[in-house]
């Protein structure tokens, strides 16, 4: 018995339940949308730990699912919790939704089983060169990057580096761009607030899933900066699954365990003198866009993993 | 410039550790730095390569953060109003970005800190309540019982139990709504208040037996980190026994023996790192 955990139509979510269903493996889901029809009691004291939950009046003994796929959102976002056409938000069930989500998180950290992935584990892309400095650790080529807010470093950066890109350094989503010759206001713009660039390196974009120890290898080839928005900027970008060199799918499988991940989404750049550069590990990877492109059944190998097979 | 103390100016800990020890080596070899200073810094570099990471700043005062021998790292949140200067719809932005580069910055320090940043909390790993009861299980002590419920009326904590510190920062009227129903933590309920330990540099000190000290400094190496209090309680049913209640990787006040530990671990790792650029 398995357990997904967010917004059931979200892609990943939704696919994950799809290859369930095709593989015969029992589910429950705690949709987020409906924490006022949820419940949720944990216990933790001398006996050990205990946990249920309550889906639409459903009892789920918490201890029972051998896996918890968690994309769970901030509860402060959900339509529920928000005002809407003039109105003010229930804040008696925004409280209770919140803390709901917080306990459940809780209860994600020490639950038995597997878990993709826990809270703790998913913090360290909160930071990306914080996790560049432990993308290095393991063997990867990291890009050369520059946090500031000092105009002159940044262009001493750029004429070293000739192309040079910029994107945010949490992990608030953000279109990677290319720093380009902008006026001078532009320039003195990242005055109000340090900002990250980094050395543009050429090269095919791979993206890596990995589940356990399975891993799939995604080639994306296209010419756009950011692969993600190349529809959005009338560029192609064809996806095909590739073999990684065995000392490449090591390191990125030794990588994932080390942040203590159960699945990750690896972004690495192959440069055409075979260094591998490794940008980013997602600790919650939006997989989907990727399946669909490439047909690789991460899906069903999520699904196998969380089911102990 | 040998301890520099990163901290508010409102840090009871931090300003005691500082004078403490501005007053046995001199102020010259203590500096304090604050948010404001940081994160209002006129230059900022932070560089993340293959060959390492390493960050510079320079403040309003003309100064950096030097090249201390040990960090007291006291820095576990901002304030938002730090980034006032940014459009209203920028600020929530600025906030984490600017939070994202503090997390990288300290992490590049290449000198002993007290604690270490985490990716779970900037001044050290920030734990939820199970986490930490499992950990301090796992380290040997009793620990209190802890009830989570999304409804008292329909899932009751046990009698014994009462309200815990709620961790939600969510806003809501307790008040009107408990007449309703409650929900929240509950824990064991204590005899007396809670027995405070500090846990500094592997070494338990407080009003504890030896071993049960011994098992809050275990507690504190499997968290990571160098500086934890530890909240002990005489459990209602229990008394005789103490058990873990809390722990806080950054306490807002250290008993005496506490702080005077604080001060020696820090000046031994700065000693230490003296003997190291010596050699």
């Amino acid at each position: 018995m398995i357990l997904f955990a967010g917004i059931p139509s979200e892609p990943p979510i939704a696919l994950g339940i799809e290859a369930a269903e095709r593989m015969g493996v029992d589910y429950a889901v705690f949709n987020q949308r409906r924490s006022m029809h949820t419940d949720l009691q944990l216990q933790a004291d001398d006996a050990g730990l205990r946990g249920a939950l309550w889906l639409d009046e459903k009892r789920w003994d918490l201890t029972g699912f051998s896996g918890i796929y968690a994309r769970t959102i901030d509860p402060a976002s959900l339509p529920e919790n928000r005002a809407r056409r003039g109105g003010v938000p229930n804040a008696l069930a925004a409280a209770r939704s919140a803390l709901i989500n917080e306990a459940f998180n809780d209860w994600l950290e020490v639950a038995p089983g597997r878990v993709v992935n826990r809270p703790s584990a998913m913090s360290s892309n909160c930071s990306k060169p914080y996790q560049l400095q432990l993308i290095r650790e393991h063997g990867f080529h990291v890009p050369p990057t520059l946090v500031t807010n000092d105009p002159e470093l940044l262009r001493r950066f750029h004429a070293r580096h000739g192309r040079v890109v910029f994107k945010s350094i949490s992990s608030v989503r953000s279109i990677v761009t290319e720093w380009g010759p902008h006026g001078e206001h532009r320039m003195q713009a990242i005055r109000n607030l340090p900002t990250q660039f980094q050395a543009l390196i050429t090269g095919r974009d791979v993206r890596v899933h990995v589940i356990g120890d399975t891993l799939f290898a995604t080639e994306i080839a296209t010419d756009a900066v950011d692969y993600r928005y190349a529809v959005r900027d009338g560029l192609d970008a064809r996806m095909t699954a590739v073999e990684l060199p065995s000392g490449i799918a090591e390191r990125c499988v030794a990588m994932t365990h080390a942040l203590g991940l159960a699945f990750a989404g690896i972004d690495l750049k192959r440069t055409p003198d075979d260094r591998w550069y490794c940008f980013e590990v997602n600790t919650s990877p939006g997989y989907s866009f990727f399946q669909e492109q490439s047909g690789q059944p991460v899906a069903d190998v999520l699904v196998s993993y969380l089911a102990g097979r | 410039m040998t301890f520099l103390v990163l901290a508010h100016p409102n840090d009871g800990v931090a300003v005691a550790v500082a004078a403490a020890l501005a007053r046995r080596h001199g102020p010259e070899r203590v500096r304090v730095r604050t948010p404001d200073e940081i994160v209002l810094a006129p230059l900022w570099e932070h560089c993340v390569s293959d060959d390492g990471a390493g960050t510079r700043l320079r403040m309003h005062d003309g100064g950096g953060l030097g090249r201390p021998a040990v960090v007291l790292n006291r820095l576990p949140f901002i304030e938002p109003h730090l980034l006032h200067g940014a459009a209203p719809a920028d600020r929530e932005y600025a906030w984490t970005e600017m939070l994202a580069l503090l997390l990288s910055a300290l992490s590049s320090l290449d000198c002993p800190v007290v604690n270490r940043p985490s990716s779970t909390g900037l001044a050290g790993a920030t734990r939820r309540p199970l986490s930490w009861q499992r950990l301090a299980a796992q380290a040997g002590l009793r620990t209190a019982g802890l009830d989570f419920t999304s409804s008292i009326r329909r899932f009751a904590p046990a009698p014994s139990y009462v309200p815990a510190l709620q961790m939600s920062a969510a806003s809501v009227d307790f008040e009107r709504s408990f007449s309703v129903d409650r929900f929240g933590w509950y824990c064991e309920a204590a005899a007396g208040s809670r027995i405070p330990v500090d846990v500094v540099g592997g070494r338990g000190y407080g009003d504890a037996p030896a071993s049960v000290l011994d098992r809050c400094a275990r507690l504190a190496a499997s968290a990571d980190v160098d500086l934890l209090r530890v909240e002990l309680i005489r459990p209602l049913a229990t008394a005789d026994a103490l058990a873990f209640a809390w722990a806080d990787a950054f306490p807002q006040q250290l008993i005496p023996a506490g702080m005077a530990a604080l001060v020696a671990h820090l000046e031994k790792l700065a000693a230490s790192a003296a003997a190291e650029a010596a050699a």
